[in-house]
């Protein structure tokens, strides 16, 4: 920040700072913020001790009051001076001394001093190393903000000795109030932050993460009770609360998840994956009758990535024909070798698994030749107990073949494969 | 849960036949469990033959035991006028399953069903369709008209 808290420039040319507001009776400003108990320096922050400053002094040695109140003509008493517009004489919930610049102007009379600055456009986030852009991450921000670096329409730099405007004004809120002595004020309230967790588990992550499969239930708490919004998934918002459970939804992208309390916001980026993978493992194979060519496996399906929870969601594999279809199984009609796989959708367990693939044919006729046929499989998923038609994630392929006179088969699909002799 | 066969204009079978009470072997065909009552479904007994691509067939099959069980639906053979249906062997034998398919609960019912007419009737007749789950039938007859 490149001004205080009481809207002043730090490090502003003192020379141009006579009276700037022109008010009558006033002394030159003179931008200083030195405590003659404490005097500030460049590494003041918001937690250094409150100032020891008191009374007249105090009051005159900073906005130029006068220590004493004239009954009749222009007075610049502290009482009097209170009726003036806002700015300089305002109040303040911030001891004077608290004040910290980035310039570590702190109050200094530099001579030859950077020109001042045009206030921001709009606050800062709380946590500058906390980017709002970066997912899973949290920033608080007054609504309507703007991002930092972004002007207002119409805003125009301030020129070097131009009075800075206070910012709380520029946003239309209503500034800090001002304690007479600086001691015991009201810290402004710590913005509202939110903290998340999973419903479910997935491998190698904590609850705690903030990528989430689609379909996924994640219970999100606030420091503080305020009204929910979410710009994806469900429900949209909230009544007011400390807590939103919220389901993501059914397609990857990120959602903003917005908590707000009073005037202050929080926000957490969740980042939503769909399905991208199938994989198979030979789980068990069937008996088959002896000397009859025939093939068979069962595998155990796992859906990827598997750092997410796809506990909610469905698979469906899509019908097709066979294709690259040689030798042997050329004397089947394409629609005797059509994949015509189960058409209902299964739901997958909490742990991306839970479903078996079985891939077979128990008994084909001789005379047997070499040859083979594939199915290429498009596989969708959709978040269950929704009715839509589902999103092709992957596509498998199976693939028979008949490697010998003899009627050896095999059978492959997503990584997994066995092979037979009758 | 699984879903029950969606099919329009059901025409069921006359129902389960004979219950077969050998026991599986681990190296050959497995017979049906003595406790599953299975159907032959189809979802209509008379149609076109350019129709055929509508025609939907498919199973009910029923645990009317005590225990779950595997009803090893795979060894399930249609045949239709004698033929082996192959493109029904491919249909029971492949695809995602839950663990319904191979573990039926007391009372539990499990179906499916594909379009298979188009496979099944190769010129317009009359077809008997069987289907055989170890010494358990269950037919329909379906004509196809030109």
């Amino acid at each position: 920040m490149d001004v205080d808290l009481r809207g002043r420039t730090t490090g502003a040319d003192s020379s141009t700072g006579s009276g700037s507001d022109g008010l009558p009776g006033k002394r030159p400003q003179t931008n200083r913020l030195v405590s003659q108990a404490a005097p500030a320096s460049a590494g003041a922050t918001g937690t250094a001790a409150p100032s020891t400053l008191t009374g007249p002094a105090w009051l005159g040695g900073l906005f130029g009051f006068s220590a004493e109140h004239a009954p009749s003509g222009a007075c610049n008493c502290a009482g009097c001076a209170g009726s003036l517009p806002r700015g300089l004489n305002d109040k303040e919930d911030v001891p004077v001394n608290e004040a910290k610049s980035d310039q570590g102007g702190g109050g200094k009379d530099d001579a030859g001093a950077a020109p001042i600055k045009a206030p921001p456009s709009g606050p800062a986030p709380a946590d500058k190393s906390q980017p709002a852009s970066a997912p899973g991450q949290q920033v608080a921000q007054q609504p309507g903000a703007q991002q930092p670096g972004a002007q207002q329409p119409g805003a125009q730099p301030a020129q070097p000795g131009q009075q800075a405007q206070d910012p709380a004004q520029q946003l239309g809120q209503k500034p800090a109030e001002a304690s007479p002595t600086g001691a015991g004020a009201t810290p402004p309230p710590a913005p509202p932050t939110i903290t998340s967790a999973t419903r479910k588990t997935a491998a190698g992550a904590a609850n705690t993460r903030t990528t989430v499969g689609v379909g996924e239930v994640v219970e999100l708490t606030g420091s503080a009770a305020g009204t929910w919004a979410a710009s994806g998934g469900s429900p949209a918002a909230s009544a007011s609360g400390t807590s939103f459970v919220w389901t993501a939804p059914d397609a990857a992208g990120t959602i903003t998840i917005t908590l707000t309390v009073g005037k202050q916001t929080a926000t957490k980026d969740i980042t939503v994956v769909a399905p991208s993978s199938l994989s198979m493992v030979v789980s068990s194979q069937h008996g088959l009758t002896a000397g009859t060519a025939g093939v068979c496996m069962l595998t155990s399906v796992t859906i990827g990535p598997t750092t997410v929870c796809f506990g909610n969601t469905e698979w469906l594999e899509v019908p097709g024909p066979a294709s690259g279809v040689s030798g042997y199984f050329t004397k089947f009609p394409a629609a005797t070798i059509f994949h015509h796989p189960n058409p209902s959708w299964l739901q997958w367990n909490d742990h991306n698994t839970g479903l078996s693939d079985h891939a077979a044919w128990h008994s084909v006729p001789p005379p047997y030749s070499v040859g083979q046929f594939q199915w290429s499989i498009p596989n969708k998923y959709r978040v269950a107990g929704s009715s839509g038609g589902g999103t092709v994630f992957t596509t498998t392929t199976q693939q028979f073949q008949m490697t010998d006179a003899a009627g050896t088969m095999s059978v492959s699909k997503a990584g997994a494969s066995v092979s037979r002799t009758p | 849960m699984l879903a029950r066969l969606a099919i329009a204009a059901m025409a069921l079978s006359s129902g389960c036949g004979d219950r077969a009470a050998s026991p599986s072997t681990p190296t050959g065909p497995s017979q049906v469990q003595p406790a599953i009552d299975i159907k032959l479904v189809v979802s209509s007994s008379k149609l076109a033959f350019s129709d055929r691509g509508s025609f939907k067939v498919g199973f009910e099959a029923v645990n009317r035991g005590s225990a779950p069980i595997d009803p090893k639906l795979y060894d399930a053979v249609l045949t239709a006028n004698g033929q082996r249906a192959y493109a029904w062997d491919l249909a029971i034998q492949n695809g995602p399953r839950d663990d319904a398919w191979s573990r039926l609960a007391p009372g539990q019912t499990v179906a499916m069903g594909w379009p298979l007419g188009e496979a099944l009737f190769e010129h317009p007749g009359n077809y008997k369709l069987v289907l055989t789950l170890g010494a358990a039938h269950s037919t329909a007859d379906v004509e196809v008209t030109p």
